[in-house]
């Protein structure tokens, strides 16, 4: 009769700690858990941003097909390209009466990003007037290219009386090689 | 000597210590409800504080989200039609050239890519002279 209501307190009080314990242990879950749940919801959303980054890119790439293989065609591409190029000026060249010679050929990397540059110095010699119209060409030949440098010299052949011109001509072209 | 007195009195000692521990004395049941009531109105009330506080704060997970910045390729119409434009014009420059015979009255294109007529500077060049030009 005594010892009763000791029981029921300390029955009681082993009921409460189990119960808190209980909340505390749910609480601890549902933090995990929370935390969990917020990264995949990021994880989610930047999943969802890539794919409408990646639809609006593609449709980008899509709408654009045309200006961009038009631009492609103004930049040398590859090994068999950069060898037409060099070839058509060699033409060029052989059409106008001009001599020519190629003196160097260098790889620039990175010039114009994401473009490489092919450095090409040429010794030309030729007649006033071919020589004029082969700058002319060099520098309006239909690629992303510059005529960095030019020298020439005038001269006239006494006996003959004709005037030659003679220099160098230094053309850096845009090519996708690195 | 034991008198009937003292025995009696000895009795009495040993009968009050067998009572044993007076739990009426320290436990008084309507306390102790009353404890053990406001104990279980603690607990709930605490579990209902901590459930709207974890409530409120998982309910807005969303919000905590941030928004990354995207790195879309920025296409600027502008300045590739200008572009196309140039490289159009170099293309119908050159196509001229490609196909002329070089003669003493040919036009020619300038460094900047402008045609001019009878300004060639070569020929204002005295003979056996130089230049040179870099960019």
């Amino acid at each position: 009769m005594a010892t009763r209501p000791l029981i029921t307190a300390l029955s009681t009080s082993i009921l409460a700690i189990t119960s808190a314990t209980g909340a505390l242990w749910l609480a601890h879950t549902n933090a995990i858990e929370a935390t969990r749940l917020a990264d995949v919801l990021q994880t989610l959303h930047d999943e969802q941003n890539t794919i409408h980054d990646q639809g609006v890119l593609r449709e980008l790439l899509d709408t654009t097909v045309t200006e961009r293989a038009e631009l492609s065609s103004y930049v040398i591409n590859g090994e068999d390209e950069t060898i037409r190029f060099l070839s058509r000026i060699d033409n060029l060249a052989a059409v106008y009466g001009v001599t020519l010679s190629t003196d160097s050929l260098t790889i620039v990397p990175k010039i114009r990003k994401p473009y490489a540059g092919l450095r090409v110095v040429y010794s030309f010699k030729g007649s006033d007037e071919a020589v004029r119209v082969f700058i002319g060409a060099l520098e309006t030949i239909p690629y992303s290219s510059t005529v960095t440098a030019l020298s020439v010299t005038k001269t006239i052949d006494e006996q003959t009386g004709v005037t030659l011109i003679s220099g160098s001509a230094t053309l850096l072209v845009s090519t996708t090689q690195s | 000597m034991i008198t009937k007195k003292d025995m009696l009195k000895m009795v009495r000692q040993v009968y009050r210590q067998s009572r044993g521990f007076q739990l009426k004395k320290s436990c008084d049941p309507d306390r102790e409800w009353l404890f053990i009531l406001f104990g279980t109105v603690c607990l709930l009330a605490s579990g209902v504080v901590c459930t709207v506080i974890a409530y409120s704060r998982y309910d807005a997970l969303e919000a905590q989200v941030t928004d990354t910045t995207s790195s879309v390729v920025r296409y600027d119409k502008a300045t590739i039609e200008r572009a196309l434009e140039r490289y159009r014009d170099k293309e119908a420059a050159f196509a001229k050239l490609e196909y002329t015979t070089p003669t003493a009255t040919t036009m020619t294109a300038t460094s900047s890519g402008q045609t001019v007529d009878d300004q060639n500077p070569l020929d204002q060049m005295p003979p056996s002279t130089s230049v040179r030009v870099a960019n």
